[in-house]
């Protein structure tokens, strides 16, 4: 083995075991805040936990119920219990859906990541695209049309997007199915795969309409600065076609920080999925973490929030391994620039 | 660098488009409860179209259509400002202060601000919000909470530059202690960047307050421009859904502009370059 190949494995190791200590301290602090906050909520565990028979519940009762769960013991002794449950895969039973928490959140997460998937990539992609249009066309109508789209969509709340469509494609043209991830009254296993993506367009179209903004913005931005710069003036002069100087010199120095961009917007597309979700009825994590929150599940809620926590964190990893794979000059060990 | 940001805000396309619609949203939060006067008292004049006693009619509680607006214009303006001003407060704190004080504690607040900057924000006040049936004040704080890191940032950028510049370098070898320095060399200089960290967290302030509220996590008792939007969709295989929906669908929209407009005019006048301030969660969500 070469010595810079070496160097080159101790680097990624280096950065596998930063990353793996984030994500650690990460879920630590996770999980102790959210059971912080759970152990100051205003919502009374043992009512939560019996629910519609609260009226029939006496105090010795009660008393009970805490003890066997051991809701008397001190908050440090339960975060310890808690904890080690969840190390075990033990994250508990929902009590709005009634199935285990990891049940919920996995089926649940399948139908947002359809919705975020979609989303991300139909912005990322049509985002950068009008990003090189406008700004290749700098100046003229087009690139202010798109400039004035971009500022108007990005000041568009999620919701009210996703209420305009709805009422437009659901409701008047009935092009498109009023909300809900699937048809009412068909069983899971009749539900076919047209269905699914029926369901899934609006919610979709709502997320990737705004979602094109910022890259758009961005790339537009990073095009002018490319198109100024002292080398595409030397291509300009040796006779280079301007098509020939955007593919070589524009989408090269532009699609990096579009990358980066897209993948740091991830927690961004979680938010607004959770607004979305809301507005077409759409069963996604984002849907369940709200009713958890409302109804006080607590099981769910922990779970919700750990389990998001880490996808926007495995989504913000993921950007930056690429960026070191396209931009050799970015080292693997290297420390975070200091601004 | 003094450059006239200011005139450049109030000149520029964006800038008087964004001060004209920010201006009329200010003064009907202001005048607005006095004239409309208890409007948003429940009547039996249910999902009456507009007319001449309501102007843009009445939903389905009876309640004046316009009252309700002007009422939720106040929160919305009094949640963007203060939150907004709350923000920028603590990320100048954090930004100038990491600078200013140096060494550990600036690395100490910066790895502190970085893992600020990988909390999904929107899911976390939303989740915390859910959970605690916030007040539009804890709403404030909850917002400024999450808010600063991304504007931190950039202010701690701006003022390690500055604290190298030429004129900053002379003050303090004629023996000038550090916070006549901050005041005096170094926040002035800030000024247009806190204006338009202040800007765009007002902005998400009004974007979240309304999106809670829509989500029925905020305030049921206070009249808000999201409640008003949850309670028109009830009713979208009704007549009444179009002057229910629109009218606080417009006013988020023109809000969220207006800030978005003014902090844009501002950026372009201090940087015309116009490199946007590119921080997690400024963007709409």
């Amino acid at each position: 083995m070469r010595p810079e190949e070496r160097v080159q494995i101790a680097a990624v190791l280096v950065f596998i075991a930063r990353k793996s200590f984030r994500l650690g301290t990460l879920l630590v602090a996770v999980c102790v805040l959210s059971f912080w906050l759970v152990s100051h909520s205003p919502i009374d565990p043992v009512n939560a936990y019996v629910g519609a028979d609260v009226m029939r519940v006496g105090p010795e009762q009660r008393a009970a119920i805490a003890a066997y769960w051991g809701l008397n013991d001190p908050p440090l002794q339960r975060l310890v219990n808690w904890g080690a449950a969840v190390l075990r895969g033990d994250w508990g039973t929902s009590m709005i859906f009634r199935q285990p928490v990891i049940d919920v959140i996995s089926e649940r997460f399948t139908a947002s990541l359809a919705l975020m998937g979609t989303a991300w990539v139909l912005s990322g992609v049509f985002g950068f695209a009008l990003g090189i249009i406008a700004g290749a066309r700098q100046g003229t109508w087009i690139d202010r049309c798109i400039k004035w789209y971009c500022l108007t969509l990005a000041s568009t709340p999620t919701f009210w997007l996703g209420l305009l469509l709805l009422i437009v494609f659901a409701v008047w043209l009935g092009w498109a199915p009023v909300g809900l991830g699937v048809p009412a009254g068909v069983l899971s296993d009749e539900v076919t795969f047209g269905d699914r993506i029926r369901h899934l367009v609006l919610p979709a179209a709502t997320l990737s309409i705004l979602g094109v903004a910022n890259v758009a913005l961005h790339t537009r931005q990073k095009l002018v600065d490319v198109l100024a710069s002292d080398y595409v003036l030397f291509a300009r002069a040796k006779g280079e076609s301007e098509f020939a100087i955007l593919w070589k010199h524009g989408l090269r120095n532009v699609a990096l920080p579009a990358v980066t961009l897209q993948f740091a917007s991830l927690s961004e597309l979680f938010g607004g999925s959770i607004l979305a979700e809301q507005v077409f009825a759409y069963p996604g994590l984002g849907q369940a973490t709200v009713q958890a929150g409302l109804r006080g599940d607590v099981p769910l809620l922990l779970g919700a929030v750990i389990f998001g926590a880490v996808f926007v964190f495995v989504g913000n990893l993921l950007a930056d391994i690429i960026y070191r794979f396209v931009d050799p000059r970015i080292r693997w060990g290297g420390r975070y620039e200091q601004c | 660098m003094h450059i006239n940001y200011w005139e450049h805000a109030t000149t520029s396309v964006q800038g008087r488009i964004g001060g004209a619609l920010l201006g009329a949203v200010l003064v009907a939060a202001l005048i607005g409860p006095i004239v409309a006067g208890s409007a948003d008292l429940p009547s039996r004049d249910i999902f009456h179209p507009p007319s001449a006693a309501h102007p843009l009619g009445t939903n389905d509680f009876g309640q004046d259509v316009l009252g309700l607006l002007l009422a939720g214009a106040r929160l919305s303006l009094t949640v963007a400002l203060s939150a907004g001003l709350l923000t920028t407060v603590l990320s100048a704190l954090v930004g100038a202060g990491a600078v200013m004080t140096g060494g550990l504690w600036d690395r100490v607040l910066m790895r502190f601000t970085d893992v600020m900057l990988a909390v999904p924000s929107v899911v976390v006040i939303i989740v915390i919000a859910a959970y605690l049936r916030l007040n539009p004040v804890g709403l404030i704080l909850l917002i400024a909470l999450f808010g600063w890191p991304g504007t931190a940032r950039v202010i701690r950028a701006r003022t390690l530059t500055l604290v190298g510049r030429t004129h900053v370098l002379a003050a303090r070898t004629f023996g000038a202690a550090k916070p006549y320095l901050l005041y005096r060399h170094i926040l002035p200089d800030l000024v247009p960047l806190l204006l338009v960290g202040f800007l765009q967290s007002a902005r998400r302030a009004v974007f979240l307050e309304a999106g809670l509220a829509f989500l029925g996590i905020g305030d049921p008792t206070v009249v808000s421009w999201g409640i008003m939007i949850q309670n028109a969709l009830r009713f979208y295989y009704m007549e009444a859904w179009v002057w229910l929906l629109l009218p606080p669908a417009l006013a988020v929209a023109a809000t969220i502009l207006a800030f978005n407009l003014l902090g844009n005019s501002i950026e372009q006048a201090v940087d015309p370059r116009l490199r946007r301030l590119h921080t997690k969660g400024v963007a709409n969500a």
